[in-house]
């Protein structure tokens, strides 16, 4: 794997752009993600998209956390060295456990996963990577929380809205294969719960229309 | 599927776009011939109907200089493969109806190959790896995949255009021909000051549209060296196929990376990639230059690994699939590649 020289004891996990270390805000535990050079980016480029997605990732979560959408509250950030100091939030990636869960329980999770993407697209916050890997699961207290905002934005475009569905329809189709078709009715049906029919209908023939771009006519 | 362990010979056929390909493999990843031959529009790019008509009038002399290579008469052929998609309507048309005579005239199985697949499995043989995390990036492909559960599935692609056409494009808006990728990986190796341009991924899923049209203005305004833009168009790209490469050697937890399509070609781009993987631990690597384009013989080699698993089509249901994707096919010949090349 790859190091960082830092002390492997306070490494939560090491993602493909960022490490995540275990750290306290006024005794509170507290995460500490850090988005770290990559060797193979142009230095100017490299540091300008740390920067912009460490702001948006802010932002964003707090955003999200005003509307009522489960994240982890976001204590402090620091630009200058690419990081955000969050609430610990002691779950599992929905991905890893999918498979494990009852039926009932299972639709009950994406039912409240498509709500609170719904509710996240009424107020213009568009995730940008919405897949299993980024909700945590907290088993204990059946809740769900959403991570992973860096690549999200600000927005009303129907477009974004779409690519969100997109991209969590195909990490189900990719990683859930088994369970696709209840996860993504139980999903529809909780997004139905947050935004009205013709908006919905609007943001599903958009899904549509990107799965059926002209991007595979070639070579 | 065949049990026995008898080695096939199968020729396979590729007219997708803009290269009329005739390959012979065996079974046993035995390359006999590979003859190509491509389509250059004068001006522009690829016309679907001017390409297939190039295509229709190379076939016959590709065809007889592979058998040549070869050295071997259609008699000794088990199978004829072709592909029949992804791609452009009328190219695919002329591989499909030359194959279909074939298939009739000497009575052996027609077999149908889906492009993106084929040049997969090309990548696996030559350059021995069982199970890779795939990066496919060709003038019309842009895609990240990895096999489970009995296919290759889709775990990044682009959400409008295809990289190569992209490079191709800007290529020939600012003057340097086509195809353009070695011109303008040549013109930003000389360039050295980044200017921002769109890097649109989102999740693992990719945009170029945005960032062509961002650098041809930046082109055309005039206030940049234009071997600046070309360093950031391309750095632009690259970084974010390393990106989601990147994401993709996360999530899978695949321990070898394999570049395949006609972008393979770009020395600047296997930089990237060497350096994730080495980030992670993982083999890297290219296909070979001669297998990156689109060819004939990776048509033959999953044509015959296909009939070996046996995967066939009659003639009257051999229609053309323009918009075929790589996850729609299945793979059960995946795990009879491993003895070939381990």
């Amino acid at each position: 794997m790859v190091s960082y020289g830092s002390k492997d004891d306070n490494i939560i996990s090491i993602g493909a752009e960022a490490i995540l270390l275990l750290d306290e805000w006024f005794g509170l535990p507290a995460v500490r993600k850090i988005r770290v050079r990559k060797k193979y980016r142009e230095t100017t480029l490299d540091e300008l998209i740390r920067r912009k997605r460490t702001l948006i990732e802010a932002r964003l979560l707090i955003a999200a956390h005003e509307k009522g959408v489960p994240t982890p509250i976001v204590y402090d950030i620091d630009k200058d060295h690419y990081s955000i100091l969050m609430e610990y939030i002691p779950g599992t990636k929905l991905r890893d456990i999918v498979e494990s869960l009852p039926v009932k329980l299972m639709e009950k999770i994406f039912f409240e996963i498509g709500y609170h993407s719904g509710i996240l697209h009424e107020n213009e916050i568009c995730h940008g990577d919405l897949t299993t890997s980024n909700v945590l699961f907290v088993r204990e207290r059946e809740a769900i929380f959403f991570i992973d905002f860096g690549l999200g934005a600000f927005t009303n475009r129907l477009e974004d809205a779409g690519v969100d569905v997109h991209l969590f329809l195909r990490s189900l189709e990719s990683a859930h294969t088994s369970v696709t078709k209840q996860a993504f009715k139980a999903f529809i049906n909780g997004y139905r719960r947050a935004r009205s029919q013709k908006t919905v209908k609007m943001v599903l023939d958009k899904v549509e229309e990107i799965r059926s771009r002209g991007r595979y006519t070639s070579r | 599927m065949s049990v026995d362990n008898e080695e096939i010979i199968v020729l396979g056929i590729e007219s997708t776009a803009h290269t009329f390909g005739v390959g012979l493999a065996t079974s046993k990843g035995k390359i006999l011939a590979n003859v190509n031959e491509s389509y250059r529009p004068k001006e522009g790019g690829i016309h679907p109907r001017e390409s297939a008509e190039y295509l229709s009038a190379v076939a016959p002399k590709v065809l007889f200089k592979a058998m040549e290579d070869a050295g071997i008469t259609f008699r000794e052929i088990h199978g004829v493969a072709v592909a029949l998609g992804p791609g452009l309507g009328p190219c695919l048309r002329v591989g499909a109806s030359i194959a279909r005579a074939l298939s009739i005239k000497f009575k052996i199985p027609l077999i149908p190959v889906n492009h993106g697949v084929a040049h997969i499995e090309i990548g696996r043989l030559t350059e021995k790896m069982f199970d890779p995390l795939v990066v496919y990036l060709s003038g019309g492909n842009t895609l990240i995949a990895a096999f489970s559960q009995e296919r290759y599935r889709i775990f990044g692609e682009t959400l409008d255009i295809a990289i190569g056409n992209c490079i191709d494009v800007f290529a020939r808006e600012i003057g340097l021909g086509f195809p353009g990728g070695r011109a303008v990986d040549e013109l930003a190796s000389r360039g050295s000051r980044y200017v921002e341009l769109p890097y649109v991924v989102k999740g693992q899923d990719l945009s170029f549209a945005g960032i062509l049209t961002a650098a041809l203005r930046l082109f055309r305004e005039g206030r940049y060296p234009v071997e600046d833009i070309a360093y950031s168009f391309v750095e632009t790209l690259y970084s974010m196929v390393a990106e989601v490469a990147e994401r993709g050697l996360v999530h899978t937890g695949k321990r070898e990376l394999l570049l395949v399509g006609g972008v393979a070609r770009s020395p600047l781009l296997r930089k990237k990639l060497e350096t994730i993987s080495r980030d992670h631990n993982v083999k890297f690597r290219c296909v070979k230059p001669e297998f990156a384009g689109d060819n004939g013989a990776m048509i033959a080699y999953t044509g015959a690994l296909a009939l070996k698993a046996g995967v066939k089509t009659k003639v009257e249901e051999s229609y053309i699939k323009p918009r075929w994707r790589v996850d729609e096919v299945d793979i059960p010949w995946f795990h009879m590649v491993r003895k070939m090349i381990i």
